[in-house]
Protein backbone atom coordinates (compact mmCIF):
# COMPACT_ATOMS: atom_id res chain seq x y z
CA UNK A 1 0.00 0.00 0.00
CA UNK A 2 1.19 3.52 -0.78
CA UNK A 3 0.96 5.37 2.52
CA UNK A 4 3.75 7.92 2.17
CA UNK A 5 5.19 10.08 -0.58
CA UNK A 6 8.35 8.02 -0.26
CA UNK A 7 6.39 4.85 -1.06
CA UNK A 8 5.04 6.53 -4.18
CA UNK A 9 8.40 7.75 -5.41
CA UNK A 10 10.07 4.43 -4.60
CA UNK A 11 7.51 2.50 -6.64
CA UNK A 12 7.82 4.85 -9.63
CA UNK A 13 11.61 4.88 -9.41
CA UNK A 14 11.74 1.09 -9.59
CA UNK A 15 9.84 1.25 -12.87
CA UNK A 16 11.47 4.28 -14.50
CA UNK A 17 14.86 4.58 -12.82
CA UNK A 18 16.80 5.99 -15.80
CA UNK A 19 14.05 8.32 -16.93
CA UNK A 20 14.30 12.07 -16.31
CA UNK A 21 12.09 13.09 -13.39
CA UNK A 22 12.91 16.82 -13.20
CA UNK A 23 14.69 19.16 -15.55
CA UNK A 24 15.62 22.84 -15.56
CA UNK A 25 17.56 25.10 -17.94
CA UNK A 26 21.00 23.50 -17.62
CA UNK A 27 20.37 20.42 -15.55
CA UNK A 28 18.25 17.29 -15.46
CA UNK A 29 18.07 14.40 -13.01
CA UNK A 30 16.83 10.81 -13.32
CA UNK A 31 14.36 9.12 -11.01
CA UNK A 32 17.12 6.98 -9.49
CA UNK A 33 19.55 9.84 -8.89
CA UNK A 34 16.81 12.00 -7.44
CA UNK A 35 15.61 9.22 -5.15
CA UNK A 36 19.16 8.65 -3.92
CA UNK A 37 19.74 12.36 -3.30
CA UNK A 38 16.60 12.51 -1.16
CA UNK A 39 17.75 9.50 0.84
CA UNK A 40 20.99 11.39 1.52
CA UNK A 41 19.06 14.47 2.55
CA UNK A 42 16.67 12.52 4.75
CA UNK A 43 19.58 10.74 6.47
CA UNK A 44 20.99 14.15 7.36
CA UNK A 45 17.66 15.33 8.80
CA UNK A 46 17.18 12.13 10.81
CA UNK A 47 20.51 12.53 12.53
CA UNK A 48 19.26 15.95 13.64
CA UNK A 49 16.07 14.35 15.07
CA UNK A 50 13.66 16.22 12.85
CA UNK A 51 10.93 13.57 12.54
CA UNK A 52 7.56 15.39 12.58
CA UNK A 53 9.33 18.73 13.03
CA UNK A 54 8.71 21.79 10.86
CA UNK A 55 11.34 22.70 8.31
CA UNK A 56 11.38 25.88 6.27
CA UNK A 57 12.78 25.66 2.75
CA UNK A 58 14.35 28.86 1.53
CA UNK A 59 15.33 27.99 -2.03
CA UNK A 60 14.20 29.52 -5.31
CA UNK A 61 12.24 27.31 -7.71
CA UNK A 62 14.75 24.66 -8.80
CA UNK A 63 15.63 20.98 -8.63
CA UNK A 64 17.48 21.79 -5.39
CA UNK A 65 14.19 23.01 -3.92
CA UNK A 66 12.52 19.72 -4.93
CA UNK A 67 15.38 17.77 -3.35
CA UNK A 68 14.81 19.67 -0.11
CA UNK A 69 11.04 19.03 -0.23
CA UNK A 70 11.41 15.29 -0.81
CA UNK A 71 14.27 14.95 1.71
CA UNK A 72 11.87 16.32 4.33
CA UNK A 73 9.09 14.00 3.14
CA UNK A 74 11.40 10.97 3.34
CA UNK A 75 12.44 11.95 6.88
CA UNK A 76 8.87 12.40 8.07
CA UNK A 77 9.49 16.12 8.58
CA UNK A 78 6.91 18.73 7.60
CA UNK A 79 8.16 21.24 5.05
CA UNK A 80 7.14 24.77 4.15
CA UNK A 81 8.48 26.30 0.95
CA UNK A 82 8.93 30.05 1.29
CA UNK A 83 8.82 32.68 -1.42
CA UNK A 84 12.44 33.83 -1.19
CA UNK A 85 11.47 37.19 -2.70
CA UNK A 86 8.78 38.02 -0.18
CA UNK A 87 9.40 40.87 2.26
CA UNK A 88 11.28 40.00 5.45
CA UNK A 89 8.33 40.92 7.67
CA UNK A 90 6.06 38.47 5.84
CA UNK A 91 8.62 35.72 6.30
CA UNK A 92 8.89 36.70 9.97
CA UNK A 93 5.10 36.36 10.52
CA UNK A 94 5.26 32.90 8.94
CA UNK A 95 8.19 31.97 11.21
CA UNK A 96 6.24 33.22 14.23
CA UNK A 97 3.34 30.90 13.36
CA UNK A 98 5.37 27.94 12.16
CA UNK A 99 8.31 28.02 14.60
CA UNK A 100 10.44 25.89 12.26
CA UNK A 101 13.23 23.81 13.81
CA UNK A 102 15.63 24.38 10.94
CA UNK A 103 15.90 26.16 7.61
CA UNK A 104 17.21 24.53 4.43
CA UNK A 105 18.76 27.08 2.08
CA UNK A 106 20.98 27.12 -0.98
CA UNK A 107 24.38 28.73 -1.38
CA UNK A 108 22.78 32.01 -2.42
CA UNK A 109 20.59 32.36 0.64
CA UNK A 110 22.43 30.59 3.49
CA UNK A 111 23.91 33.82 4.75
CA UNK A 112 20.74 35.93 4.67
CA UNK A 113 18.85 33.15 6.50
CA UNK A 114 21.22 33.35 9.47
CA UNK A 115 19.37 36.48 10.60
CA UNK A 116 16.25 34.52 11.54
CA UNK A 117 17.99 32.94 14.54
CA UNK A 118 17.21 29.37 13.43
CA UNK A 119 19.83 26.75 12.44
CA UNK A 120 20.43 26.90 8.66
CA UNK A 121 21.74 24.02 6.56
CA UNK A 122 22.64 24.11 2.91
CA UNK A 123 20.99 21.71 0.47
CA UNK A 124 24.45 20.69 -0.75
CA UNK A 125 25.29 19.55 2.76
CA UNK A 126 22.08 17.48 2.88
CA UNK A 127 22.40 15.67 -0.42
CA UNK A 128 26.04 14.77 0.10
CA UNK A 129 25.40 13.24 3.54
CA UNK A 130 26.03 9.48 3.76
CA UNK A 131 22.89 7.37 3.57
CA UNK A 132 21.79 5.42 6.60
CA UNK A 133 19.45 2.80 5.11
CA UNK A 134 18.26 1.28 8.40
CA UNK A 135 17.16 4.58 9.93
CA UNK A 136 15.36 5.56 6.74
CA UNK A 137 13.37 2.37 6.77
CA UNK A 138 12.43 2.69 10.44
CA UNK A 139 11.19 6.22 9.85
CA UNK A 140 9.24 5.42 6.69
CA UNK A 141 7.50 2.63 8.61
CA UNK A 142 6.55 5.13 11.29
CA UNK A 143 4.88 7.53 8.84
CA UNK A 144 1.13 7.00 8.48
CA UNK A 145 -0.82 8.53 5.62
CA UNK A 146 -2.66 11.02 7.83
CA UNK A 147 0.65 12.60 8.90
CA UNK A 148 1.28 16.10 7.52
CA UNK A 149 3.53 16.36 4.48
CA UNK A 150 3.72 20.13 4.15
CA UNK A 151 2.26 23.39 5.35
CA UNK A 152 1.43 25.92 2.68
CA UNK A 153 0.85 29.57 3.53
CA UNK A 154 -1.70 31.71 1.73
CA UNK A 155 -2.40 35.36 2.29
CA UNK A 156 -5.28 35.75 4.70
CA UNK A 157 -7.77 38.53 4.12
CA UNK A 158 -6.64 40.03 7.43
CA UNK A 159 -3.06 40.22 6.21
CA UNK A 160 -1.76 37.41 8.45
CA UNK A 161 -0.82 34.36 6.36
CA UNK A 162 -2.65 31.10 7.13
CA UNK A 163 -0.79 27.80 6.91
CA UNK A 164 -2.81 24.91 5.46
CA UNK A 165 -1.64 21.55 6.81
CA UNK A 166 -1.80 18.87 4.10
CA UNK A 167 -1.23 15.14 4.65
CA UNK A 168 0.53 12.43 2.62
CA UNK A 169 -2.88 10.86 2.08
CA UNK A 170 -4.42 13.99 0.53
CA UNK A 171 -1.54 14.45 -1.88
CA UNK A 172 -1.42 10.78 -2.92
CA UNK A 173 -5.18 10.72 -3.43
CA UNK A 174 -5.09 13.96 -5.43
CA UNK A 175 -2.18 12.86 -7.64
CA UNK A 176 -3.88 9.56 -8.41
CA UNK A 177 -7.17 11.18 -9.39
CA UNK A 178 -5.43 13.80 -11.55
CA UNK A 179 -3.46 11.15 -13.46
CA UNK A 180 -6.61 9.16 -14.08
CA UNK A 181 -8.78 12.12 -15.09
CA UNK A 182 -6.36 13.74 -17.52
CA UNK A 183 -4.41 10.70 -18.71
CA UNK A 184 -1.13 11.77 -17.11
CA UNK A 185 1.42 8.97 -17.64
CA UNK A 186 5.09 8.27 -18.32
CA UNK A 187 4.80 10.08 -21.66
CA UNK A 188 3.71 13.31 -20.04
CA UNK A 189 6.15 16.22 -19.97
CA UNK A 190 4.88 19.02 -17.74
CA UNK A 191 5.98 22.61 -18.31
CA UNK A 192 5.84 23.93 -14.77
CA UNK A 193 4.88 27.58 -14.33
CA UNK A 194 3.60 27.95 -10.76
CA UNK A 195 5.90 28.49 -7.76
CA UNK A 196 6.45 25.62 -5.30
CA UNK A 197 4.97 27.74 -2.49
CA UNK A 198 1.69 27.88 -4.43
CA UNK A 199 -0.86 25.03 -4.24
CA UNK A 200 -1.16 24.62 -8.00
CA UNK A 201 2.37 23.19 -8.08
CA UNK A 202 1.10 20.18 -6.11
CA UNK A 203 -0.60 18.96 -9.27
CA UNK A 204 2.40 18.97 -11.59
CA UNK A 205 4.98 17.83 -9.04
CA UNK A 206 3.04 14.95 -7.51
CA UNK A 207 1.23 13.79 -10.65
CA UNK A 208 4.75 13.54 -12.10
CA UNK A 209 6.12 11.27 -9.38
CA UNK A 210 2.91 9.25 -9.33
CA UNK A 211 2.95 8.44 -13.04
CA UNK A 212 6.60 8.41 -14.08
CA UNK A 213 6.22 11.66 -16.02
CA UNK A 214 8.83 14.40 -16.42
CA UNK A 215 8.49 17.89 -15.00
CA UNK A 216 10.42 20.70 -16.61
CA UNK A 217 10.82 23.96 -14.71
CA UNK A 218 10.28 26.88 -17.09
CA UNK A 219 12.42 29.85 -16.05
CA UNK A 220 10.17 32.65 -14.82
CA UNK A 221 11.76 35.14 -17.19
CA UNK A 222 10.31 33.35 -20.21
CA UNK A 223 6.81 34.43 -19.27
CA UNK A 224 7.86 37.98 -20.20
CA UNK A 225 8.87 36.88 -23.70
CA UNK A 226 6.04 34.93 -25.29
CA UNK A 227 7.90 33.83 -28.42
CA UNK A 228 10.85 32.61 -26.36
CA UNK A 229 8.38 30.83 -24.12
CA UNK A 230 6.85 28.89 -26.99
CA UNK A 231 10.31 28.08 -28.39
CA UNK A 232 11.18 26.78 -24.95
CA UNK A 233 8.05 24.58 -24.84
CA UNK A 234 9.01 23.16 -28.22
CA UNK A 235 12.64 22.63 -27.27
CA UNK A 236 11.70 20.58 -24.19
CA UNK A 237 8.81 18.85 -26.00
CA UNK A 238 6.35 19.98 -23.34
CA UNK A 239 2.95 18.39 -23.89
CA UNK A 240 1.10 19.31 -20.70
CA UNK A 241 0.74 22.59 -18.83
CA UNK A 242 -1.13 23.68 -15.73
CA UNK A 243 -0.81 27.46 -15.64
CA UNK A 244 -2.57 30.44 -14.09
CA UNK A 245 -4.84 32.20 -16.61
CA UNK A 246 -2.64 35.31 -16.43
CA UNK A 247 0.26 33.38 -17.96
CA UNK A 248 -1.98 32.06 -20.72
CA UNK A 249 -3.44 35.52 -21.34
CA UNK A 250 -0.02 37.07 -21.87
CA UNK A 251 0.61 34.63 -24.71
CA UNK A 252 -2.82 35.34 -26.22
CA UNK A 253 -2.71 39.14 -25.79
CA UNK A 254 0.64 39.54 -27.56
CA UNK A 255 -0.65 37.54 -30.57
CA UNK A 256 2.19 35.07 -30.10
CA UNK A 257 0.53 32.28 -32.07
CA UNK A 258 0.65 34.35 -35.26
CA UNK A 259 4.42 33.88 -35.08
CA UNK A 260 4.88 30.45 -33.54
CA UNK A 261 2.82 27.52 -32.28
CA UNK A 262 3.59 25.03 -29.49
CA UNK A 263 4.18 21.78 -31.37
CA UNK A 264 3.71 19.17 -28.67
CA UNK A 265 1.08 20.68 -26.39
CA UNK A 266 -1.89 18.34 -25.88
CA UNK A 267 -3.23 18.98 -22.40
CA UNK A 268 -3.87 22.50 -21.15
CA UNK A 269 -5.10 22.85 -17.58
CA UNK A 270 -5.65 26.08 -15.71
CA UNK A 271 -6.85 27.28 -12.32
CA UNK A 272 -6.13 29.89 -9.68
CA UNK A 273 -8.38 32.63 -11.01
CA UNK A 274 -11.15 33.06 -13.56
CA UNK A 275 -9.96 32.22 -17.07
CA UNK A 276 -11.17 34.96 -19.42
CA UNK A 277 -12.94 33.23 -22.32
CA UNK A 278 -11.72 35.85 -24.78
CA UNK A 279 -8.12 34.75 -24.25
CA UNK A 280 -9.04 31.07 -24.03
CA UNK A 281 -10.71 31.38 -27.44
CA UNK A 282 -7.41 32.58 -28.91
CA UNK A 283 -5.73 29.43 -27.61
CA UNK A 284 -8.54 27.23 -28.90
CA UNK A 285 -8.42 28.85 -32.33
CA UNK A 286 -4.74 28.02 -32.78
CA UNK A 287 -4.66 24.73 -30.88
CA UNK A 288 -8.09 23.29 -31.58
CA UNK A 289 -7.21 19.68 -30.78
CA UNK A 290 -5.79 20.16 -27.30
CA UNK A 291 -7.74 19.22 -24.19
CA UNK A 292 -8.62 22.27 -22.12
CA UNK A 293 -9.83 21.99 -18.54
CA UNK A 294 -10.79 24.55 -15.94
CA UNK A 295 -9.93 23.34 -12.43
CA UNK A 296 -11.32 24.86 -9.29
CA UNK A 297 -10.62 24.67 -5.60
CA UNK A 298 -8.64 26.06 -2.68
CA UNK A 299 -5.27 25.29 -1.05
CA UNK A 300 -7.14 23.92 1.98
CA UNK A 301 -8.22 20.85 -0.01
CA UNK A 302 -4.71 20.28 -1.47
CA UNK A 303 -5.33 22.02 -4.78
CA UNK A 304 -8.62 21.69 -6.63
CA UNK A 305 -11.87 19.76 -6.18
CA UNK A 306 -13.82 20.29 -9.39
CA UNK A 307 -12.96 20.35 -13.08
CA UNK A 308 -14.61 21.22 -16.36
CA UNK A 309 -13.31 19.82 -19.63
CA UNK A 310 -14.12 22.46 -22.24
CA UNK A 311 -16.41 20.58 -24.59
CA UNK A 312 -18.26 23.31 -26.48
CA UNK A 313 -17.83 26.83 -27.80
CA UNK A 314 -18.15 29.85 -25.55
CA UNK A 315 -18.68 33.46 -26.57
CA UNK A 316 -16.12 35.97 -25.32
CA UNK A 317 -18.40 37.39 -22.65
CA UNK A 318 -19.57 34.02 -21.31
CA UNK A 319 -17.89 32.37 -18.36
CA UNK A 320 -16.62 28.82 -18.08
CA UNK A 321 -18.31 26.44 -15.65
CA UNK A 322 -16.17 25.00 -12.86
CA UNK A 323 -17.67 21.64 -13.71
CA UNK A 324 -18.11 18.59 -11.56
CA UNK A 325 -16.24 17.15 -8.57
CA UNK A 326 -13.28 14.86 -9.21
CA UNK A 327 -13.65 11.19 -8.42
CA UNK A 328 -13.35 10.53 -4.68
CA UNK A 329 -14.37 14.11 -3.75
CA UNK A 330 -17.81 15.36 -2.93
CA UNK A 331 -18.87 18.93 -3.64
CA UNK A 332 -21.86 20.11 -1.64
CA UNK A 333 -23.70 23.34 -2.36
CA UNK A 334 -25.16 24.47 0.92
CA UNK A 335 -27.51 27.24 1.94
CA UNK A 336 -29.00 27.59 5.43
CA UNK A 337 -27.62 24.19 6.45
CA UNK A 338 -29.32 22.33 3.60
CA UNK A 339 -28.51 21.47 -0.01
CA UNK A 340 -29.67 24.09 -2.51
CA UNK A 341 -32.63 23.64 -4.82
CA UNK A 342 -32.49 24.08 -8.56
CA UNK A 343 -31.25 27.55 -9.55
CA UNK A 344 -30.51 28.48 -5.98
CA UNK A 345 -27.15 29.99 -5.05
CA UNK A 346 -25.22 28.39 -2.19
CA UNK A 347 -21.77 28.04 -0.69
CA UNK A 348 -19.47 25.42 -2.20
CA UNK A 349 -18.26 22.90 0.41
CA UNK A 350 -15.98 19.88 0.00
CA UNK A 351 -15.77 16.53 1.70
CA UNK A 352 -13.26 13.74 1.19
CA UNK A 353 -9.61 12.71 1.20
CA UNK A 354 -8.28 15.92 -0.38
CA UNK A 355 -9.22 17.90 2.74
CA UNK A 356 -6.30 19.21 4.71
CA UNK A 357 -6.17 19.14 8.50
CA UNK A 358 -6.77 22.87 8.96
CA UNK A 359 -4.62 25.91 9.65
CA UNK A 360 -1.38 25.43 11.56
CA UNK A 361 -1.40 26.90 15.02
CA UNK A 362 -4.79 28.53 14.46
CA UNK A 363 -7.71 26.54 15.87
CA UNK A 364 -10.08 29.53 15.73
CA UNK A 365 -9.71 30.08 11.99
CA UNK A 366 -9.77 26.32 11.42
CA UNK A 367 -13.07 25.79 13.20
CA UNK A 368 -14.67 28.62 11.21
CA UNK A 369 -14.23 26.83 7.91
CA UNK A 370 -13.57 23.17 8.74
CA UNK A 371 -16.97 22.38 10.18
CA UNK A 372 -19.21 19.46 11.01
CA UNK A 373 -21.22 18.51 7.95
CA UNK A 374 -24.61 20.10 8.69
CA UNK A 375 -26.29 17.30 6.72
CA UNK A 376 -24.85 14.61 8.97
CA UNK A 377 -26.20 14.43 12.50
CA UNK A 378 -25.11 10.95 13.48
CA UNK A 379 -21.33 10.85 13.36
CA UNK A 380 -18.49 13.34 13.12
CA UNK A 381 -17.69 14.36 9.55
CA UNK A 382 -15.69 17.45 8.65
CA UNK A 383 -16.38 19.46 5.52
CA UNK A 384 -14.52 22.51 4.23
CA UNK A 385 -16.46 25.68 3.46
CA UNK A 386 -14.80 27.48 0.57
CA UNK A 387 -16.55 30.84 0.87
CA UNK A 388 -17.27 30.57 -2.88
CA UNK A 389 -20.79 31.08 -4.17
CA UNK A 390 -21.93 28.65 -6.84
CA UNK A 391 -25.03 27.23 -8.45
CA UNK A 392 -25.86 24.36 -10.78
CA UNK A 393 -26.36 24.96 -14.50
CA UNK A 394 -29.08 23.01 -16.27
CA UNK A 395 -26.53 20.48 -17.53
CA UNK A 396 -25.37 19.72 -13.96
CA UNK A 397 -22.12 21.67 -14.15
CA UNK A 398 -21.30 23.99 -11.28
CA UNK A 399 -21.06 27.69 -12.06
CA UNK A 400 -18.81 29.97 -10.06
CA UNK A 401 -20.51 33.23 -9.14
CA UNK A 402 -18.02 34.90 -6.87
CA UNK A 403 -16.68 35.06 -3.35
CA UNK A 404 -19.07 35.26 -0.43
CA UNK A 405 -17.03 38.24 0.68
CA UNK A 406 -17.26 39.80 -2.83
CA UNK A 407 -21.02 39.62 -2.79
CA UNK A 408 -22.32 43.05 -2.03
CA UNK A 409 -25.62 44.71 -1.44
CA UNK A 410 -25.94 47.87 -3.46
CA UNK A 411 -29.09 49.97 -3.78
CA UNK A 412 -30.95 47.01 -2.30
CA UNK A 413 -29.70 44.60 -4.94
CA UNK A 414 -27.48 41.62 -4.26
CA UNK A 415 -24.57 41.88 -6.70
CA UNK A 416 -21.64 39.64 -7.52
CA UNK A 417 -18.66 41.83 -8.27
CA UNK A 418 -17.35 38.91 -10.35
CA UNK A 419 -20.29 39.25 -12.70
CA UNK A 420 -19.41 42.86 -13.42
CA UNK A 421 -15.78 41.87 -13.97
CA UNK A 422 -16.57 39.09 -16.43
CA UNK A 423 -18.62 41.54 -18.51
CA UNK A 424 -15.93 44.21 -18.51
CA UNK A 425 -13.04 41.87 -19.33
CA UNK A 426 -14.91 40.71 -22.44
CA UNK A 427 -14.74 44.23 -23.90
CA UNK A 428 -12.14 44.59 -26.66
CA UNK A 429 -8.95 46.22 -25.47
CA UNK A 430 -9.43 45.54 -21.75
CA UNK A 431 -6.35 43.72 -20.47
CA UNK A 432 -7.48 43.15 -16.92
CA UNK A 433 -9.99 44.50 -14.45
CA UNK A 434 -11.20 44.19 -10.86
CA UNK A 435 -14.12 45.59 -8.91
CA UNK A 436 -14.24 46.53 -5.28
CA UNK A 437 -17.03 47.96 -3.20
CA UNK A 438 -16.44 51.15 -1.29
CA UNK A 439 -18.58 50.45 1.77
CA UNK A 440 -18.19 53.98 3.13
CA UNK A 441 -19.59 55.79 0.11
CA UNK A 442 -21.62 52.82 -1.21
CA UNK A 443 -19.89 52.88 -4.56
CA UNK A 444 -18.92 50.15 -6.98
CA UNK A 445 -15.39 50.99 -8.07
CA UNK A 446 -13.92 49.43 -11.20
CA UNK A 447 -10.17 49.32 -11.80
CA UNK A 448 -8.89 48.33 -15.22
CA UNK A 449 -5.87 48.19 -17.46
CA UNK A 450 -6.01 49.01 -21.15
CA UNK A 451 -4.04 50.87 -23.79
CA UNK A 452 -6.93 51.69 -26.05
CA UNK A 453 -10.03 52.27 -23.94
CA UNK A 454 -10.37 55.40 -21.81
CA UNK A 455 -12.59 55.77 -18.75
CA UNK A 456 -15.34 57.62 -20.57
CA UNK A 457 -15.62 55.05 -23.35
CA UNK A 458 -15.57 52.21 -20.89
CA UNK A 459 -18.38 53.74 -18.87
CA UNK A 460 -20.49 53.96 -22.01
CA UNK A 461 -19.86 50.31 -22.85
CA UNK A 462 -20.51 49.26 -19.26
CA UNK A 463 -23.88 51.02 -19.41
CA UNK A 464 -24.75 49.06 -22.53
CA UNK A 465 -23.73 45.70 -21.10
CA UNK A 466 -24.81 45.84 -17.48
CA UNK A 467 -28.11 46.32 -15.73
CA UNK A 468 -28.20 49.87 -14.34
CA UNK A 469 -27.61 48.96 -10.68
CA UNK A 470 -24.46 47.03 -11.64
CA UNK A 471 -22.81 49.85 -13.58
CA UNK A 472 -19.70 50.97 -11.68
CA UNK A 473 -20.04 54.32 -9.94
CA UNK A 474 -16.40 55.07 -10.41
CA UNK A 475 -13.94 53.86 -13.05
CA UNK A 476 -10.20 54.11 -12.55
CA UNK A 477 -7.65 53.28 -15.23
CA UNK A 478 -4.37 51.91 -13.92
CA UNK A 479 -1.02 51.54 -15.68
CA UNK A 480 -0.56 48.33 -13.79
CA UNK A 481 -2.83 46.17 -11.64
CA UNK A 482 -1.36 45.49 -8.21
CA UNK A 483 -0.49 41.80 -7.91
CA UNK A 484 -0.13 39.88 -4.64
CA UNK A 485 2.45 37.26 -3.71
CA UNK A 486 0.42 34.51 -5.38
CA UNK A 487 0.27 36.33 -8.71
CA UNK A 488 -3.39 37.28 -8.35
CA UNK A 489 -4.90 40.75 -8.48
CA UNK A 490 -4.33 42.31 -5.06
CA UNK A 491 -7.80 43.42 -3.98
CA UNK A 492 -6.64 44.50 -0.55
CA UNK A 493 -4.29 46.98 -2.22
CA UNK A 494 -7.08 48.20 -4.52
CA UNK A 495 -9.32 48.78 -1.53
CA UNK A 496 -6.56 50.74 0.18
CA UNK A 497 -6.10 52.84 -2.95
CA UNK A 498 -9.79 53.66 -3.02
CA UNK A 499 -10.62 54.15 0.64
CA UNK B 1 14.85 58.45 -24.36
CA UNK B 2 13.50 60.59 -21.51
CA UNK B 3 9.98 59.56 -22.45
CA UNK B 4 10.97 55.90 -22.31
CA UNK B 5 12.60 56.32 -18.90
CA UNK B 6 9.44 58.00 -17.67
CA UNK B 7 7.37 55.04 -18.84
CA UNK B 8 9.64 52.54 -17.12
CA UNK B 9 9.68 54.55 -13.92
CA UNK B 10 5.91 54.95 -13.90
CA UNK B 11 5.52 51.18 -14.11
CA UNK B 12 8.26 50.45 -11.59
CA UNK B 13 8.76 53.51 -9.38
CA UNK B 14 12.03 53.78 -7.52
CA UNK B 15 14.03 51.53 -9.84
CA UNK B 16 17.19 52.96 -11.39
CA UNK B 17 16.78 51.70 -14.96
CA UNK B 18 19.62 53.89 -16.28
CA UNK B 19 22.15 52.12 -14.08
CA UNK B 20 21.00 48.65 -15.07
CA UNK B 21 23.32 46.54 -17.22
CA UNK B 22 20.54 44.07 -17.94
CA UNK B 23 16.99 44.76 -16.80
CA UNK B 24 15.87 41.17 -17.37
CA UNK B 25 18.74 39.31 -15.75
CA UNK B 26 18.61 41.64 -12.76
CA UNK B 27 14.92 40.85 -12.41
CA UNK B 28 13.81 44.49 -12.67
CA UNK B 29 10.82 43.70 -14.85
CA UNK B 30 8.57 40.65 -14.76
CA UNK B 31 5.79 39.47 -17.05
CA UNK B 32 3.18 41.71 -15.44
CA UNK B 33 5.41 44.76 -15.93
CA UNK B 34 5.95 43.73 -19.51
CA UNK B 35 2.28 44.10 -20.37
CA UNK B 36 2.07 47.62 -19.00
CA UNK B 37 5.44 48.70 -20.41
CA UNK B 38 4.53 47.60 -23.92
CA UNK B 39 1.04 49.06 -23.68
CA UNK B 40 2.54 52.40 -22.65
CA UNK B 41 5.24 52.36 -25.30
CA UNK B 42 2.65 51.65 -27.98
CA UNK B 43 0.55 54.55 -26.81
CA UNK B 44 3.30 57.12 -26.16
CA UNK B 45 5.34 56.38 -29.28
CA UNK B 46 2.40 55.56 -31.52
CA UNK B 47 3.84 52.24 -32.59
CA UNK B 48 2.70 48.64 -32.60
CA UNK B 49 5.21 46.47 -30.78
CA UNK B 50 4.99 43.08 -32.46
CA UNK B 51 5.51 39.97 -30.37
CA UNK B 52 8.58 39.04 -32.41
CA UNK B 53 10.27 42.21 -31.10
CA UNK B 54 9.63 41.27 -27.47
CA UNK B 55 12.97 39.59 -26.83
CA UNK B 56 15.44 39.61 -23.92
CA UNK B 57 17.97 41.27 -26.27
CA UNK B 58 15.68 44.20 -27.08
CA UNK B 59 14.75 44.64 -23.43
CA UNK B 60 18.28 44.30 -22.04
CA UNK B 61 18.87 48.00 -21.33
CA UNK B 62 17.14 51.33 -21.76
CA UNK B 63 19.38 51.96 -24.80
CA UNK B 64 18.59 48.70 -26.57
CA UNK B 65 14.90 49.20 -25.93
CA UNK B 66 15.05 52.76 -27.24
CA UNK B 67 16.85 51.60 -30.38
CA UNK B 68 14.18 48.97 -30.92
CA UNK B 69 11.44 51.57 -30.65
CA UNK B 70 13.21 53.83 -33.15
CA UNK B 71 13.65 50.92 -35.52
CA UNK B 72 9.96 49.95 -35.34
CA UNK B 73 8.98 53.59 -35.82
CA UNK B 74 11.09 53.97 -38.96
CA UNK B 75 10.16 50.69 -40.54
Amino acid sequence: MLKSIKDVLEQTTQKYKDKIIFSEMNFAITYQDFFNACNNGASFLLQKNLFKKNIMIFIDKSIHCLEAMFSCAFAGSIYTVIDVHSPVNRIQTIIDTLKPSVIIADDKSVESCQNFGIPVYSIDELISYPVCVDNLEVINNKIIDTDPLYILFTSGSTGIPKGSVITHKSVISYAEVICETFGIDENTIFGSQTPFYFSMSILDVFATIFSGATLHIIPKMYFSFPVKLIEHLNQYKINTIYWVPTAMSIVANFKTFEVLLPKHLKTILFAGEVMPVKQLNVWRKYLPHALYANLFGPTEITDTGTYYIVDKDFLDHESLPIGVPFKNVDALVIKDNRLVDENEVGELCFRGSFLGLGYYNNLDKTSEVFIQNPLEQNYPEIIYRTGDLVKYADDGNLLYLGRKDFQIKHMGYRIELGEIESNIIAIDGILSCACIYNTVENKIVLFYQSNTVNEEALLKMAQEKLVPYMVPNKIIKLDRMPINANGKIDRVKLKEMEM
Amino acid sequence: MEKLLQILESVKPGVDFKASKNMIEEGLIDSFDMISIIANINMEFGIDFSVAEITPENFATVETLYKTIERIKNS
